[in-house]
């Protein structure tokens, strides 16, 4: 698949359809942390019945994303700025560990095609375009893991991205964020770059320091209407 | 009238600690079968609910569940020693960072004593008690940094790596570079230097816990008997 050119289009299930639609709007902010979910306006929106958009719901509340209690129905996570404390902190220490590993472990190919990663994320925030910086920039993370050859790390990870992803991918970020962010990751492709596993991880870390504030921005309903 | 709220949590959940705490304290070792029918009776429940918990301490990586055989506790591999060793180590890191910065006096003083125990127990030789004290130190760490999901994450791995962790009969290099290490990371907390105590612990994990580890699991050699020390430390138990 990373040999051709052409992005092939996933074929996908109608849930596994309706649940990236359901990111891209969680993403954009059309449904808001806390928010009920109104199965009824959603079936009418997308034209679909009650049971996949049902099953994209669970797909979505597995990931964290949502809420779902009985009786009740589903709403959206909501995240509390002491669990992006408790949490946060947590992540960057899994990240720079990753990123350390990384570092020693690297072929020049793989770093190459980070580089490709990396080039591709910019070309989105240069366009503006949040959904495609959000998607590279997740591989960018999730290849720093795999290259750390740790399974037993990518499983923590894993677990802690569940209840990290509703916040760490989806808050609004502020202009001033985006660019500390890209400059983070500018960083980061350098020290990997020089193998300077000690650098990477310091960057990581810090990265994870800028994200958690970022997150801390659009928790505070204040914030967030002023970064709009 | 009774208070019937008070049990949040599923019987399955409930049983998952006492599990763990079982296999930290050695009552159940690696290789050994897990008596699903003992604990039953033990813990006075079904076998549903107690297969239910083993199956959260198989995904974490603590047992095998065998099909028709059961469920059995998982031997570490040099491979994983490699692996949770920096993960343990990066935890610990940022354990001693956050307590450095939450720490109050008293909290300093009660690791010191602690300490002081352990070096006690290290000049006496007595080896069963300074691992005792040992992984109370740890903890207190873990404790006084306040993260319930970093302590979470502690006990986890630390389930997995207690047998070749808290070790007995190490070579005295390895015992008296432990120490010097404990001694460094108690000044620096008593000072509240958080970055050199985070350097420290994750040092000391990754350079002479690891290497205990390793010339552990190398003279292991398959055989349970370099566990059954570690069922000592806490006498007369379940014996």
């Amino acid at each position: 698949m990373a040999m051709s050119g052409t992005a092939i289009i996933p074929r996908r299930s109608l849930h596994g359809e309706l649940a990236a639609q359901l990111r891209d709007m969680l993403m954009r902010g059309d449904l808001k942390a806390g928010e009920k979910i109104s199965e009824q306006a959603l079936c009418a929106r997308f034209g679909v019945s009650r049971t996949p958009l049902r099953e994209a719901l669970k797909v979505l509340a597995n990931e964290g994303l949502l809420i779902l209690s009985p009786n009740r129905g589903a709403s959206v996570a909501r995240v509390t700025p002491e669990e992006v404390d408790e949490l946060f902190p947590i992540m960057g220490a899994l990240e720079a560990l990753a990123g350390e590993a990384a570092c020693a472990r690297a072929t020049d190919a793989d770093v190459a095609r980070i580089q490709a990663m990396h080039d591709q994320m910019l070309a989105y925030y240069r366009a503006n375009d949040a959904a495609g910086y959000l998607r590279l920039n997740r591989q960018i993370h999730e290849a720093f893991f795999d290259l750390s050859g740790n399974a037993s790390l990518v499983q923590l990870y894993q677990t802690l991205m569940v209840r990290i992803h509703a916040v760490r991918f989806i808050a609004q970020k502020s202009s001033e964020r985006w660019r500390e962010a890209v400059d983070d990751h500018e960083e980061m492709m350098a020290a990997l770059k020089a193998r300077d596993a000690m650098r990477l991880g310091n960057i990581l870390r810090l990265h994870l320091r800028h994200k958690a504030a970022m997150v801390h921005e659009s928790l505070g309903p204040m914030d967030s209407a002023a970064a709009e | 009238m009774n208070a019937p709220q008070i049990v949040r949590h599923s019987l399955h959940e409930s049983l998952v600690a006492p599990l763990r705490e079982m296999i930290l304290n050695g009552e159940l070792r690696p290789g050994q079968k897990v008596p699903e029918e003992q604990l039953c009776e033990r813990f006075g429940v079904s076998r549903t609910p107690i297969r239910e918990a083993l199956k959260v301490l198989a995904a974490e990586g603590v047992l095998q569940i065998l099909p028709h055989r059961g469920a059995i506790v998982a031997r570490i591999t040099a491979e994983q020693v490699e692996e949770l060793f920096p993960i343990m180590a990066s935890l610990e890191r940022l354990a001693g960072i956050l307590a450095c910065a939450r720490a109050t006096e008293a909290d300093i003083a009660r690791l010191g004593a602690l300490h002081d125990g352990m070096m006690a127990c290290f000049e006496a030789g007595e080896e069963v008690d300074y691992l005792r004290y040992n992984r109370l130190i740890h903890e207190a760490f873990f404790e006084v940094a306040g993260n319930a999901t970093l302590s979470t994450y502690y006990q986890q791995v630390l389930t997995r790596i207690h047998s070749c962790r808290f070790v007995m009969r190490k070579s005295r290099e390895h015992w008296l570079a432990a120490v010097a290490e404990h001694r460094a990371m108690m000044e620096a907390f008593a000072a509240r230097d958080a970055a050199r105590l985070g350097a420290l612990m994750e040092a000391h994990i990754t350079g002479t816990t690891a290497g205990i580890a390793r010339a552990f699991i190398s003279g292991e050699g398959g055989s349970a008997s370099a566990d059954a020390p570690e069922s000592r430390t806490r006498k007369g138990r379940n014996r």
